[in-house]
């Protein structure tokens, strides 16, 4: 039914495999929950319209967490927030396929996104500050969800409200229900944020930087209690960062964003361990972490992120690429896929040779077919 | 201190003028039709204040005499397109006449109500003391609805334009002052006002040389909206049969003579209301694009 | 940030009260002042204004007498101010009744039409406010916006004529003219306060409806909007729960203002429908020259505004502890 065990179908990035019955119905367990395919997200701006999101594909089978990570700007939000069909304006316009459950996303009714919001598919803020609302007491926002989905009286929804506070350990419930957000710390409002959104028990968790406003002594904690009622209630859930540190350890998929595109994504592990985009590998060298020598320089990565409205012929991280050769400049990587279940857009992937002689020739040139400048002494240290 | 908004003292025409927090309504209407109706109300109100100016040149006939059988509907005969009123009076020249009235009242009060309400306003914004006095002047003058206050002063001073004008610039100042007394405390703080402090300029020479410019450019788009509300404040009252005395021909005193023969001749309130609605429409279109072109 | 200010909250609102009460009582001394200052701007001698030309000197002067048109402004205005207080605005001249009575007798009827012009404000504007910023840039929204930018160019009087036109002449449906007073007929009170109500409500509902919408506009922008809408609540739910207060306090405000505003529309609209309320009191006295009658009721009129604003300011805060921080 609604659980399933977890499964690893570690199929991230490309095209799903044919895993739905004839009659189009998820033919039983084997159906992952989430399927997005090809997605885009275009905004009208006065300016004309914006293309926020492109070519997003993943799949995120039941219980499975996936992490995004990417700089501010590259789309995560949009993302999310498109998968969730969340964003609202007048002026957007989704192409592409999100399926959930076998059922496609983009093209139900409001009224039926009504059912699955809150109940099936719920969302963890980024700013704790500004996501509750200012005139209502606790206990009405998170009653609110409940009853909204589940047929509780208001004594029933009460006391259910009152074990979800326990559940993401707030101290004193009871009299926590009775207070308005701006009687709480930012901290404890991110864990009432998580109560609201686990209340219906959904099957997809969309956390969309759960703790980038919070203080750094208690973002360990809300990433620890997400895990918790991930892991406990079975729950698949995408994580979206800009720190790999924070998806690294708590993720079982990865997907790298770069300029409104998903640029490499596989399992965590993997994807960190080799890189097979340039980007990836860029970003993991300016992230700091544990095992790193001491002294170690962090790399910037050269160059500004090219918006994702911004039209290129070629790889959109090409000007920002020291592999970069004529061929990155005028033809866009396709999407390539791996055995092991990882994808990539990149003509030069990291564990073949041409990535290493396209360098070298960019050495022995001083730059790269798209004009960056690069050193032998920038790639020793960042090797 | 108050969250008011701003301008809110005469009553119809001021509900998109929150002004001074930015909270006006921001909507994305293609420029191309907003341009049109900018123009259409430009159009409009140009031949209005010409008809106006030059109502006692053109060939119109006398508006207080009668020249034709009563009653007459409009379209009927030419020049009198517009038919005839209870008296047989010209409804056409009596609309050019009540022009004359309505905008001369109204430019005047206008002008005199921005005057006192912009050195109240700047007044109040830089002495803390004279805010409160000011502050209490001014609520004062917008505890007594508008109709009321010319009322009042048209019963005490005798009918005429001289009450109506001054009553209307009362009614007028509030709103002005508000304006430019927020505009005064955001201007007051920029660069070159307190480079001009630390070259020791005195204040009054501060107010009207540095802070002046800065409150007048607001303050003017918003008198094309007072200008509006004004226009439909002198039309209440002259209907209420209080504004400047008959045979002078006004625009709200034609609707309150037409009013008595609504069922026989509903146009003769029809078609000095439309003038007046499309008049009224017009200044409030002005204005917005005004306002819009001076943020 | 958001806790440190309300731990001086407190005392600030306070402070805040403090300065309302005292700006009140200062509108009230000018309120007072000026109207009975209204006496000395009549032309020549106000006694023979009430009395009539043709009065013999006698009556002049008992009038005179009786007024106190003989003493200083401000010895006039204390005594004025202190029989006010006592309840007691003076005798009427024309009709030799007191004038608390006659404001009693008219009241009624101004306030039921202004309670339900403000009823039918409400039921209007909100959801149509709410409504055009959920869809805003629709056509629903334009139309809307169209609607209410037009009828804002219309007074009210000139509404109540077309409604007249419409709905008493042509269609029959509503009486044109005379008052039925409640306890006649509730139907037939009801159904002579409507047009007259509406004609005032359609005003406030073109001066409402665009400013609500703009700050819906600005509220639906809001994460706590964005999380409502992700439990899954119906539009209504989440247009009336959770848009429509962080959204009201302009809103609110312009309401308070148009209860006042609504009392002085009332006069005009009470001429159109010849209805017998303050307005026409007002008319009455001013063309019998009933000077007392008419200081009595500016003043009336002019303390039901001040109040009525003096209520908003205080639910303001209520509303949202974050004007009180302001």
């Amino acid at each position: 039914m609604k659980r399933l065990s977890r499964r690893s179908t570690p199929a991230l990035g490309h095209r799903p495999p044919e895993q739905t019955a004839p009659d189009g119905r998820p033919s039983g367990t084997s159906a992952p929950l989430l399927v997005v395919d090809d997605l885009a997200t275009e905004f009208a701006t006065p300016g004309g319209p914006v293309l926020a999101l492109r070519n997003a594909g993943l799949v995120l089978p039941q219980g499975r967490t996936l992490g995004v990570v990417g700089e501010s700007g590259s789309g995560k939000s949009v993302l999310v927030r498109s998968i969730m069909r969340l964003l609202r304006s007048r002026g957007v316009r989704h192409e592409g396929s999100v399926r959930f459950d076998g059922e496609e996303l983009l093209t139900a009714s409001n009224a039926r996104m009504r059912k699955i919001w809150g109940d099936r598919i719920a969302m963890v803020f980024q700013d704790p500050m500004t996501t509750l609302h200012p005139n209502h007491r606790i206990g009405f926002q998170i009653t609110e969800a409940l009853r909204e989905h589940l047929p509780l009286s208001p004594d029933e929804a009460q006391d259910r409200a009152l074990r979800l506070l326990e559940s993401v350990a707030i101290p004193e419930p009871a009299r926590r229900l009775r207070q308005y957000p701006h009687e709480m710390s930012g901290g404890m409002r991110q864990r009432i944020v998580i109560a609201i959104a686990i209340a219906c028990a959904p099957d997809l968790l969309l956390a969309d930087e759960p703790t980038t406003a919070l203080d750094v002594t208690v973002q360990a904690q809300v990433l620890d209690l997400l895990s918790l009622h991930q892991s406990r209630r079975g729950m698949a859930m995408i994580l979206v960062s800009h720190d790999l540190a924070v998806v690294s350890s708590r993720t079982d998929e990865l997907a790298v964003m770069y300029s409104g595109q998903i640029v490499e994504s596989g399992p965590t592990a993997a994807v960190l361990d080799a890189p097979l985009m340039p980007y990836t590998a860029a970003l993991l060298r300016s992230t700091p972490t544990v095992d790193k020598a001491p002294g170690t320089r962090l790399h910037t990565i050269p160059g500004e992120p090219l918006p994702p409205e911004r039209r290129v012929t070629g790889c959109r991280f090409a000007s920002r690429c020291r592999y970069a050769v004529e061929r990155c400049l005028t033809t866009e990587p396709p999407l390539a896929a791996t055995p092991g279940g990882r994808g990539y857009r990149c003509h030069l992937p990291l564990d073949g040779t041409a990535a290493q002689e396209a360098l070298a020739a960019n050495l022995a040139r001083g730059r790269t077919a798209a004009g960056l400048a690069v050193t032998e002494t920038d790639v020793v240290r960042g090797a | 201190m108050k969250s008011k908004i701003d301008g809110a003292g005469p009553p119809p025409v001021l509900p998109a003028e929150p002004g001074l927090d930015g909270r006006a309504p921001a909507r994305t209407r293609p420029k191309g039709r907003r341009r049109v109706g900018v123009w259409l109300a430009g159009a409009w109100l140009a031949l209005v204040i010409s008809v106006a100016l030059l109502a006692d040149v053109l060939p119109l006939a006398d508006p207080t005499v009668n020249i034709a059988p009563a009653e007459s509907a409009p379209f009927g005969a030419w020049p009198e397109f517009l038919g005839t009123d209870r008296l047989g009076r010209s409804v056409l020249s009596r609309l050019a006449h009540g022009a004359q009235v309505s905008l001369l009242i109204g430019v005047l009060a206008t002008v005199f109500g921005m005057a006192a309400g912009v050195a109240m306003g700047m007044l109040s914004a830089v002495r803390p003391a004279s805010d409160f006095v000011l502050g209490a002047l001014t609520d004062s003058l917008l505890a007594v609805p508008g109709v009321v206050l010319l009322l009042a002063l048209g019963a005490t001073m005798g009918a005429g334009l001289t009450p109506l004008v001054l009553g209307l610039a009362l009614y007028a100042m509030p709103s002005f002052a508000r304006l430019a007394r927020g505009t005064t405390r955001t201007v007051h703080g920029r660069p070159h006002v307190q480079a001009a402090q630390v070259m020791g300029a005195g204040q009054f020479r501060i107010l009207v040389r540095e802070i002046l410019p800065a409150v007048l450019r607001p303050v003017i788009a918003y008198s094309v909206v007072v200008l509006a509300s004004l226009v439909v404040a002198e039309a209440s009252v002259s209907y209420l049969g209080l504004g400047v005395p008959p045979p002078t021909p006004t625009w709200g005193g034609m609707i309150s003579d037409g009013q008595s023969s609504l069922d026989q001749a509903p146009y003769l309130v029809l078609v000095p209301a439309a003038i007046l609605f499309i008049t009224v429409l017009s200044l409030g279109v002005l204005g917005r694009s005004s306002r819009q072109g001076n943020p | 940030m958001k806790n440190g200010l309300r731990s001086i909250a407190a005392p600030r609102s306070a402070r805040l009260l403090a300065f309302r009460v005292a700006r009140l009582a200062a509108v009230l001394l000018i309120v007072t002042l000026g109207t009975s200052l209204l006496i000395d701007l009549v032309p020549g001698d106000p006694a023979v204004a009430i009395a009539g030309e043709t009065a013999s000197d006698a009556v002049i002067a008992a009038v005179r007498e009786q007024y106190g048109f003989d003493q200083p402004i401000l010895q006039r205005w204390w005594e004025w101010t202190a029989s006010v207080v006592t309840g007691d605005l003076g005798e009427s001249y024309s009709t030799r009744r007191p004038v608390t009575t006659l404001i009693a007798e008219r009241l009624p009827v101004t306030i039921e039409l202004t309670v339900l012009a403000m009823l039918f404000t409400v039921l209007v504007a909100v959801p149509l406010g709410l409504y055009a910023a959920y869809r805003s840039g629709s056509w629903a929204d334009r139309a809307i916006n169209a609607m209410t930018s037009a009828l804002i160019a219309v007074p009210s009087f000139v509404i109540g004529l077309v409604l007249v036109l419409a709905f008493a002449i042509g269609t029959g449906w509503f009486p044109a003219s005379n008052w039925t007073y409640l306890d006649e007929s509730v139907p037939g009170n009801l159904s002579a306060a409507f047009l007259p109500a509406l004609s005032l409500a359609l005003v406030e509902i073109a001066i409402i409806t665009p400013i609500l919408r703009a700050d819906a506009v600005a509220t639906l922008e809001n994460d706590y909007i964005a999380l409502a809408r992700a439990k899954g609540i119906g539009t209504a739910r989440l247009l009336f729960r959770h848009v429509l207060r962080p959204s009201s306090i302009s809103t609110t405000t312009l309401l308070g203002l148009a209860l006042a505003r609504l009392f002085g529309g009332a006069i005009v609209i009470e001429f159109v429908f010849n209805l017998p309320g303050l307005g026409s009191l007002l008319i009455t006295a001013i063309r019998s020259n009933d000077l007392l009658l008419m200081q009595g009721l500016v003043a009336f009129i002019a303390l039901i505004y001040v109040v009525a604003n003096f209520a908003v300011d205080l639910l303001l805060v209520k509303l949202d502890p974050r004007v009180a921080a302001e």
